[in-house]
């Protein structure tokens, strides 16, 4: 960089100083000694001092082996537990990066290797979804001068389709065309028809689709369903994520209410009720659809349910706060609906400030159940059901949408 | 034992001091958070962020001469973290009315759309690195120390970081790896 490059940009950037904090910030600050509380040392070291009393020096000493003692015996347990788990899993997680207009990216799940499968200025795509065998992806794309205005998907505004990315060509092809706001698209487990649910021409109830793979031929049937459909602040709308299919046909489970989700179990027997929020008051409970039998999980919200329908994963909130409640360290949770035994088996940052106030991350299961993985406030995470075992997802990913792993490892993205 | 009184006393002799220590080195840490991160928000933001953390670590810190190194430590790891997790493009506040005043002393208006554009896709350490060398006029000593990493990382930092920024003033288009 010569002289002159340097100047400029130098003075670039002093002409990114803000100036002088505000008398607001500098009050705001000088109040944190007294308003946020010191967990270690400080305050443990005059607890022991007071405790601990003239003998302080030889129990320190008996504390500090014992201490010592206790670690060592829980890192060799914990390394003969993870020795024994094939962890973490393989293969590629497709998401959405929601910045700007959203748009689908790949990503090797050791962080290896980043793929743009889509990277367009003018259309918004979301949703991507996996084929079974991990060979395909399907995702949404809206299109139209609104979204390209940077505008929410609104009915009667967005030009909808569904595209299908072949994995090893690199190539997308239009699955279907000219459809409305689309707000979930599922493949069948063979594979071979994929179902959605998008807006009704009169905007207001929804109606479901049916593509059939081979022919191409697009069946539509009109729900009536207006229940669970909500307006956002922006004018677009959004439901909960209830496409499911029941062995037979793809079903509509609509929400009950605006407090609580229906997260119904993929064989369609069972349903998780939660709370939309995280609320340390409401109750996770699992409702039988035919015996209409419930099982209380407690306090708990965002449940998933595992592939085999045998376990539901969810968020158990605490009021464990840090730093003035910027987040709660809530625990992640199974709950096997066999023995009805509450396993904690990892931890859940949850933001407390902003516009997603109380937010919970949703929590995505492998599609082999054997682990669980979903993106907090501290970035993405993976954690082994049976170990507890985790490791961090690529920090790539860190504030994306819509996580989904592959089914099977196939090829890279490199 | 100490006494309760004891204990009280001292608690409040420690938030003085760090308030105090705080206080002085505020407005130099607001503003390099503020170069930094590119607005006054995030760098508002951040600093309390960091003012939190390092209160919460402060019990730690035995030279109370060494605190203005320290704290700028964590204040430019908090900044390291907002980066990456809010990566995002710069709003330009480009004040057209005033038409010469646009250019005021950094070269012309596509350089400053070029150095926004190319300080974007610096990595992190990266973007904090040009920064703490050419805003804070750090040393590659002192840059090492505040960012945890030996000078040789400093070094290839710097280098990959202008590397991406003479590029752009050069006029170059730096695409995103």
């Amino acid at each position: 960089m010569n002289a002159e490059q340097e100047r400029v940009l130098r003075a670039w950037l002093d002409a990114r100083d803000p100036g002088e904090p505000t008398p607001t910030l500098r009050a705001a600050l000088q109040q944190v000694p007294a308003n946020v509380s010191v967990p270690w040392p400080a305050s443990i070291e005059n607890a022991m001092r007071r405790a601990l009393g003239p003998w302080a020096p030889v129990r320190l000493v008996a504390l500090v082996i014992l201490g010592l003692a206790l670690t060592v015996a829980l890192v060799g347990a914990s390394l003969l537990l993870r020795s024994r788990v094939p962890f973490p899993p393989q293969g590629l997680i497709a998401y959405t990066v929601p910045t700007g207009i959203s748009d689908v990216r790949l990503i090797a799940a050791d962080g290896s290797g980043v793929r743009a499968v889509t990277d367009t200025a003018d259309a918004l795509e979301t949703s991507p979804r996996w084929s079974p065998d991990g060979s395909t992806l399907l995702f949404v794309r809206f299109g139209g001068p609104a979204v390209a205005g940077g505008e929410q998907p609104i009915c009667g505004m967005v030009d909808g389709s569904i595209v299908l990315y072949d994995l090893a060509t690199r190539t997308q092809r239009d699955l279907a065309t000219g459809l409305r706001v689309v707000y979930d698209a599922e493949w069948t487990p063979s594979g071979t028809q994929v179902g959605f649910l998008q807006d009704a021409s009169d905007c207001k109830t929804l109606e479901r689709g049916v593509i059939d793979l081979q022919t191409g031929r697009v069946t539509i049937s009109d729900l009536g369903v207006t229940a669970g459909v909500y307006t956002m602040p922006g004018g677009g709308r959004t439901i909960a994520r209830a496409l499911i299919w029941t062995g037979s046909s793809f079903a509509l489970q609509p929400l009950p209410d605006g407090n609580t989700a229906d997260v119904p179990s993929s064989d369609g027997r069972r349903t998780a009720v939660a709370p939309l929020a995280r609320d340390l008051g409401s109750r996770l409970e699992i409702v039988d659809r035919v015996t209409g039998d419930r099982v209380d999980l407690g306090p708990g919200s965002w449940p998933a349910w595992s592939p085999d329908n045998a376990a539901v994963a969810f968020v158990q909130p605490t009021n464990e706060g840090e730093e003035v409640g910027l987040r709660f360290h809530d625990r992640l949770a199974v709950a096997d609906l066999v023995t009805e035994r509450v396993r904690i088996i990892g931890e859940v940052l949850v933001t407390s400030v902003g516009g997603i106030e109380n937010a919970t991350p949703p929590l995505f299961w492998t599609r082999d159940g054997q682990a669980i993985y979903f993106l907090d406030d501290k970035g993405g995470h993976v954690v082994d059901v049976a170990s507890g075992s985790s490791f961090d997802l690529p920090v790539a990913m860190n504030g994306c949408l819509d996580l989904q792993w592959q089914p099977t490892p196939k090829a890279g993205v490199q | 034992m100490i006494g309760r009184a004891r204990a009280t006393a001292l608690e409040d002799e420690r938030q003085a001091a760090f308030t105090r220590l705080v206080d002085r080195d505020l407005d130099r840490a607001y503003r390099l958070a503020g170069v930094i991160l590119g607005n006054g928000a995030d760098a508002e933001d951040a600093t309390h962020d960091a003012v939190v953390h390092a209160w919460r670590s402060f019990a730690g810190l035995r030279d109370h001469n060494r605190f203005d190194a320290w704290f700028q430590r964590i204040l430019v790891n908090t900044c390291r973290d907002r980066l990456r997790k809010h990566k995002r493009t710069p709003v330009t506040e480009l004040n057209v009315a005033s038409g010469a005043s646009v250019t005021g002393g950094y070269g012309s208006v596509d350089d400053r759309l070029a150095l926004d554009r190319a300080f974007t896709r610096l990595s992190p350490e990266q973007a904090i690195t040009v920064v703490l060398r050419f805003h804070a006029d750090l040393k590659v000593e002192d840059i090492a120390e505040r960012m945890g990493v030996p000078t040789g990382t400093v070094k290839s930092r710097l280098h990959a970081g202008l590397a991406s920024l003479e590029l752009a003033l050069a006029g170059v288009e730096v695409i995103d790896r």
